[in-house]
């Protein structure tokens, strides 16, 4: 439970090392590279690395080209399967993409020319169902030379007033019906068509030109148009298939490409973390970085064997401007939990890791509120399912949050809300007339509440000895002294609990003037002048360590933070009450599901399955919900300060830069 | 006082919830900024209460007399729909059949006189033919105002066209068509408002009275100003032309309009009355005004009237303004008028 020590590295070599040096780094994944600017280099004579990538432009294309045939290029194992050594040229890359793009699009083409040309048929097979009822041939319609003839459509209301045109010179004909609108065809003499097509036009008709592939009769020419069809389609999947071959012959090639193109791109991009120096004599690079401490020596090592390349180490990190990242380090309990703290956010380099605290605490109060052994155990195996096949932290935890819960189970005699399942074994193994804690028991309410909140006082005190221990190694005296979560705001809180509960339990009343004065108002006066006290501490005479705005302002804002401190104090022990709250919850919902089952005589099985589903589900979430709100505002604020920013290694760049 | 039946209830009803699929600011927003007839047919068959009216038309090929039919119709459906829950014969509710007739009666009197036959004929509302008593073969046939009076044999128009073509032989054709429109629309208006008297009472009465006068009033101000400006009609002309139903234009404010000496005297003095109040500063398009008042006039019985019959007379002029809206959007955008131009020329 704790930060991994770094040590800082400069490496420094030989310009035409670079890329070797930066292929190591991605390899190693312990090494944690910084941006120039942040370093001491960039005062000096060296320049950022700021070329354009040669690779982008092809690499890009490769994926395009690669995504349109089907398969995007895998980049999981570009890293590891490839070398610079195995690297060809970005000419010999180009003749590969242009080759397959050269071949592929031939065959799209190809593709693309049947599509169009079923999409036409179709339409035309569409337009030929309105036709069908016409017995006509169409290549001798439209061989007439003396009469004109339009297809279209008529609304059903105009076809009405074509009665009133019945000495018009036209000759109409419908052959097919809709709704609204009528399939027809209107023949006229050439010299009249102009009159007619204006009459028709008054009435709204929508002329429809029959397409040129349709031939001969309507029947006829559906089956011509089948037949093209059933033609195009098979020569659509002939070319399909050639394209499926030609994505197989290219695939090696074309993903070996991919994955040395994509290592080389990466490298590029990493440049920028380096600075160079170029004069007529020399190019040299500079990079700097963090490197675990316990891999130093084995980084250095392998570092220095490439070509002219050195490695200076600053294992003292000092004189730097730059605040080491934090890379948590924790045991196999509490490793998944550092989800938590990466939400909340990252402690300093030199700060407190609490994930292990959280980790315990976490499991604690989870278990307390969901407290079942079979749920306990079915949250178990589904947070193994889910790392076992989604790889999600959120599943190792759930692992151990089932354990706990289970334990707890044992505790209440609760098995799937089954209150007296393992009353034979308390009876028979453990000897005990019934289980340990029967939290349905009207006369134990009270007990679980109180438990609870007794259970979070404990929390509160330990969160803020945690707060004076990390303090005191910060050698941040003040706040380990009179801060409220220090050493006064520890001796007034559990002076105040400690007179409260004896009040409560035996009557005494230790609230005398003495005990008042010495172990409240002191302490609280202590946290009042937290800051004169610190700079006094510190070495400050009293006149120099009076408050910067005066007294005055400073007693008056400090009046009101002490309200604040009281308040918080009182709510934050409060606030565990809903420990209990979820004990009791849980209890009863589960009795209500059982009461559910009795209402279903015949369905019983299937409603105490469901049941127990849904409460697990609905009780696991506000339960998980609300252990985080516990941990993060009623502990994390006593004792935890974030600042850190993460240990990012080479390659964990630069797989955040290709989202 | 007279409760509405449980019929007349269910017309209230299914009013509202027809009001509540009317196009939206923001619908005749996306209109305004459409460039093509396919594409306002698109849009309102895509996004709006019009997707089953246009269910059937090609945005492709859509001619714009057919998509104004198409709207036409369905506004015609819409009222179809409304009376399927009272009897046909139930006076007030019949008024938009009463006026489809006398619509198509003087089209067929535009269409004689000034002989655009094919025009005409493409006009009719062949879908109304079902509701009405008159054939509309008949009218499409008819090639002078006699053969039409012959039409209109036996119906109570036949007295009135009669009258008008006694009165037509003296005048010239602007006069003519006038006479017939003066005539007919009178003939309108009074069965009406007779039939409001006669089937409603007290706030519904005064309210449905109101919209009818209005109506009248903004044919009086458009009928005025456009003698007065384009053809320079002395005021004893003019006089024989207005309908003699008024509001809070009384006969003497209208008397005093009339005998304006001009154009911009009769805005002047029209700026004066109450319609005055609901003219913009530069604007000369009174009648304009006066729709955008009945608009918002028919607006607010909607939502607060709780009388059948004011709703659905409200609710149809409503309708048949908004059907009037899509069809100013098409023209403007057929002429390639800006959308803020077309804005100016809606219902709004």
């Amino acid at each position: 439970m704790s930060v991994t020590k770094l040590t800082l590295v400069h490496i420094a070599g030989d310009r035409d090392n670079l890329d070797d040096v930066i292929s190591y780094c991605l390899k190693d994944e312990k090494f944690h590279p910084e941006l120039p600017s942040q370093s001491e280099e960039m005062s000096t004579a060296f320049v950022p690395l700021a070329e354009e990538n040669p690779y982008s432009a092809l690499l890009a294309s490769f994926l395009e080209i690669g995504t349109l045939a089907g398969y995007p290029p895998h980049q999981a194992d570009t890293i590891k399967k490839n070398t610079l050594s195995t690297q060809k040229s970005i000419q010999a890359y180009q003749s590969i993409y242009d080759a397959f793009t050269n071949d592929y699009g031939i065959l799209r083409g190809q593709q693309d020319h049947f599509k169009n040309e079923i999409a036409q048929c179709e339409g035309a097979l569409h337009y030929l169902k309105h036709l069908s009822n016409l017995d006509v041939n169409f290549d001798k319609l439209f061989s007439c030379t003396h009469f004109k003839m339009r297809f279209g459509r008529l609304s059903v209301d105009s076809e009405k007033k074509l009665g009133f045109y019945q000495n018009e010179p036209f000759i109409y004909l419908p052959f097919d019906r809709e709704t609204e609108f009528i399939w027809c065809v209107y023949f006229t003499q050439n010299s009249l068509s102009p009159q007619i097509d204006s009459l028709f036009a008054s009435l709204g008709f929508e002329y429809m030109r029959v397409p040129e592939i349709i031939h001969e009769t309507p029947d006829k020419a559906a089956k011509n148009l089948e037949a093209m069809i059933a033609d195009a389609k098979s020569q659509l999947e002939a070319t399909h298939d050639k394209i499926e071959a030609l994505f197989w012959q290219y695939q090696e090639p074309f993903e070996d490409a991919y994955a040395h193109l994509k290592l080389l791109n990466d490298i590029f991009d990493l440049h920028k973390y380096s600075i160079g120096l170029k004069r007529s004599y020399l190019n040299a690079f500079v990079m700097t970085g963090f490197v675990e401490a316990a891999h130093t020596d084995t980084f250095k090592k392998n570092i220095e064997q490439i070509g002219l390349t050195a490695l200076e180490l600053d294992r003292s990190n000092t004189g730097q401007s730059l605040s080491p990242p934090t890379k948590l380090q924790n045991g196999w309990f509490s490793k998944p939990f550092e989800l938590f703290v990466e939400m909340y956010g990252l402690p300093k380099y030199s700060g407190f890791d609490p994930t292990a605290f959280l980790a315990f605490t976490y499991c604690l109060l989870f278990g307390i509120m969901f407290g079942d052994l079979g749920q306990g155990l079915v949250v178990s195996a589904l947070g193994w399912l889910l790392w076992k096949t989604k790889q999600m932290t959120l599943g190792r935890i759930m692992i151990r949050l089932g354990v706990f819960s289970s334990i707890f189970g044992l505790f209440y005699g609760s098995v799937f809300g089954f209150e007296h399942a393992l009353d034979p074994f308390y009876q028979s193994v453990l000897g005990f007339s019934e289980k340990p804690i029967d939290v349905l028991a009207p006369e134990n309410t009270n007990t679980v509440l109180f438990s609870a909140v007794a259970l979070g006082i404990i929390l509160i005190c330990i969160s803020i000895v945690v707060n004076i221990c990390s303090t005191i190694r910060e050698k941040d005296y003040e706040n380990a002294l009179f801060s409220s979560n220090g050493v006064f705001g520890l001796l007034f809180y559990i002076a105040v609990i400690f007179a409260g509960v004896l009040s409560v339990s035996t009557g005494d009343n230790l609230f005398s003037p003495l005990y008042i004065g010495l172990l409240l108002v002191l302490p609280l006066l202590a946290i009042l002048m937290k800051e004169p006290l610190g700079a006094f501490i510190k070495g400050h005479s009293l006149r120099n360590a009076r408050p910067h705005e005066g007294y005055g302002n400073y007693l008056l804002v400090g009046i009101f933070e002490l309200i604040e401190v009281l308040i918080s104090f009182f709510s934050n022990s409060v606030s565990f009450l809903r420990v209990g709250g979820f004990v009791l919850s849980h209890a009863g919902m589960m009795s209500v599901v059982f009461i559910l089952s009795e209402m279903f005589h015949s369905a019983s099985v299937v409603v105490i399955i469901i049941g127990n589903l849904f409460v697990m589900a609905l009780e696991g979430l506000i339960v998980g919900i609300q252990v985080l709100r516990l941990e993060f505002y009623e502990m994390f604020s006593r004792y935890y300060s974030a600042g850190g920013r993460p240990f990012v290694s080479a390659k964990s760049q630069l797989k955040k830069e290709d989202g | 006082m007279k409760l509405p039946t449980l019929q007349e209830n269910a017309v209230s009803t299914k009013i509202r919830a027809m009001f509540g699929q009317m196009l939206t600011p923001a619908q005749y927003n996306d209109l305004l900024h459409c460039h093509s007839i396919p594409q306002i047919c698109a849009y309102l068959k895509e996004k709006t209460s019009y997707r089953d009216a246009l269910a059937g038309a090609q945005e492709s090929t859509i001619h714009r007399g057919q998509l104004e039919n198409l709207l036409r119709k369905d506004t015609f459906y819409q009222y179809i729909k409304l009376i399927r829950y009272v009897p046909l014969g139930n006076g007030i509710y019949r008024y938009i059949l009463f006026q489809a007739e006398i619509s198509i009666i003087l089209s067929c009197i535009r269409n004689i006189i000034s002989g655009s036959r094919q025009e005409f004929i493409a006009e009719i509302p062949a879908f109304i033919q079902p509701y009405i008593h008159l054939h509309l073969s008949d009218f499409a046939r008819a090639e002078t105002l006699e053969q039409l009076a012959h039409t209109l044999n036996k119906t109570r128009y036949e007295q009135i066209i009669r009258r008008c073509i006694h009165v037509q032989s003296q005048q010239d054709s602007l006069g003519q068509y006038e006479n017939f429109e003066t005539a007919f629309r009178i003939f309108y208006f009074e069965t009406i408002l007779e039939l409001i008297r006669n089937s409603t009472h007290g706030v519904a009465k005064k309210q449905l009275e109101r919209l009818v006068q209005i109506r009248s009033a903004m044919i009086n101000i458009s009928r005025i100003y456009r003698l007065k400006q384009f053809y320079q009609m002395p005021p004893d002309e003019i006089k024989k032309m207005i309908l003699p139903f008024y509001d809070r234009l009384t006969p003497k404010i209208m008397t005093d309009l009339i005998q304006s000496s001009d154009a911009d005297s009769f805005l002047t003095r029209l700026r004066k009355t109450y319609i005055g109040a609901y003219m913009q500063e530069n604007s000369d398009d009174a009648s304009q005004q006066i729709e955008q008042m009945l608009h918002r006039m028919q607006l607010r019985l909607i939502r607060f009237s709780s009388n059948p019959k004011v709703l659905f007379m409200a609710f149809m002029s409503l309708r048949q303004m908004e059907t009037d809206n899509i069809i100013r959007i098409i023209e403007g955008i057929r002429y390639g008028l800006a959308p803020e131009q077309i804005m100016g020329l809606l219902y709004q």
